[in-house]
C-alpha cells in the first residue's frame, strides 16, 4: 500500500524546507566558520522539525525514532565544532 | 471541523512562521551574535509550537514528540553559548578573553 501524505502536514514541510532550510542552506555555504556553524545548528533544528512533520503526515509513527536521534546527534556536534573552532581559528 | 484541528492548524502555522523567520534571520549578513538570537527563536518558540500542534493533532505518541522537545529546547543554551564563547575565543585569537 502506497503510503498518503497528509496534505497541511504536506504543505508545511514544503514551507519549511524552502523559506527556512533553504536560506540556512545558503548560510552554511558563506562566510566566517562560527556563522556557518549558528546557521548549521538552525538547520538541523529545520529538519528535526521537518522530519516530525514527514513521519506524523505519513502515519509512521516508528520514524520519529530518526529526528529523536538527530536532535541528540546535533547537540553533540554543535559542541564539538565550537571547541574546535574556539581553539583553532 | 473541530476545535482542536483549528487549535492545532493554528499551533503548526505560528511555529512554522517562527521557524521560516528563524531560517531567515540565520542567513542575513549580521554578526554571529544576532544570528544566534534567531536560532533561539527556532529552539524555543517555532519547534515548542509545532510539536504542540502535532500532539494536539494526534496525541498517540505524545511521549517521543515531548522527548524531541525537551531535547530541543533543553540543548538550545548550552549550544548558543558554546557557540557564544567560540566565536568570543576565536576573534581573540584562540585566546580566553577577559572578562
Amino acid at each position: 500500500m502506497t503510503p498518503t501524505l497528509d496534505p497541511l502536514l504536506g504543505w508545511l514541510v514544503v514551507v519549511l524546507l524552502v523559506g527556512a532550510a533553504g536560506p540556512c542552506l545558503v548560510a552554511v555555504c558563506r562566510g566566517a566558520p562560527v556563522e556557518r556553524l549558528v546557521a548549521l545548528q538552525c538547520l538541523s533544528i529545520v529538519m528535526t522539525v521537518g522530519l516530525v512533520l514527514l513521519s506524523v503526515g505519513f502515519d509512521r509513527p516508528s520514524y520519529l525514532d530518526v529526528p529523536l536521534v538527530l536532535a541528540l546527534v546535533s547537540l553533540a556536534g554543535t559542541l564539538v565544532f565550537a571547541r574546535f573552532f574556539g581553539r583553532a581559528l | 471541523m473541530t476545535l482542536g484541528d483549528l487549535a492545532s492548524a493554528a499551533l503548526l502555522a505560528a511555529g512554522t512562521l517562527a521557524l521560516v523567520l528563524a531560517g531567515i534571520g540565520s542567513a542575513l549578513p549580521r554578526s554571529p551574535f544576532v544570528r544566534l538570537h534567531y536560532l533561539n527563536l527556532a529552539s524555543m518558540v517555532g519547534a515548542p509550537l509545532v510539536l504542540a500542534g502535532v500532539v494536539v493533532r494526534d496525541p498517540s505518541d505524545w511521549f517521543r514528540l515531548a522527548v524531541i522537545g525537551v531535547l530541543l529546547v533543553a540543548s538550545s543554551p548550552a549550544a548558543s553559548a558554546a557557540t557564544a564563547r567560540a566565536v568570543t575565543r576565536s576573534r581573540a585569537g584562540g585566546q580566553e578573553p577577559a572578562s
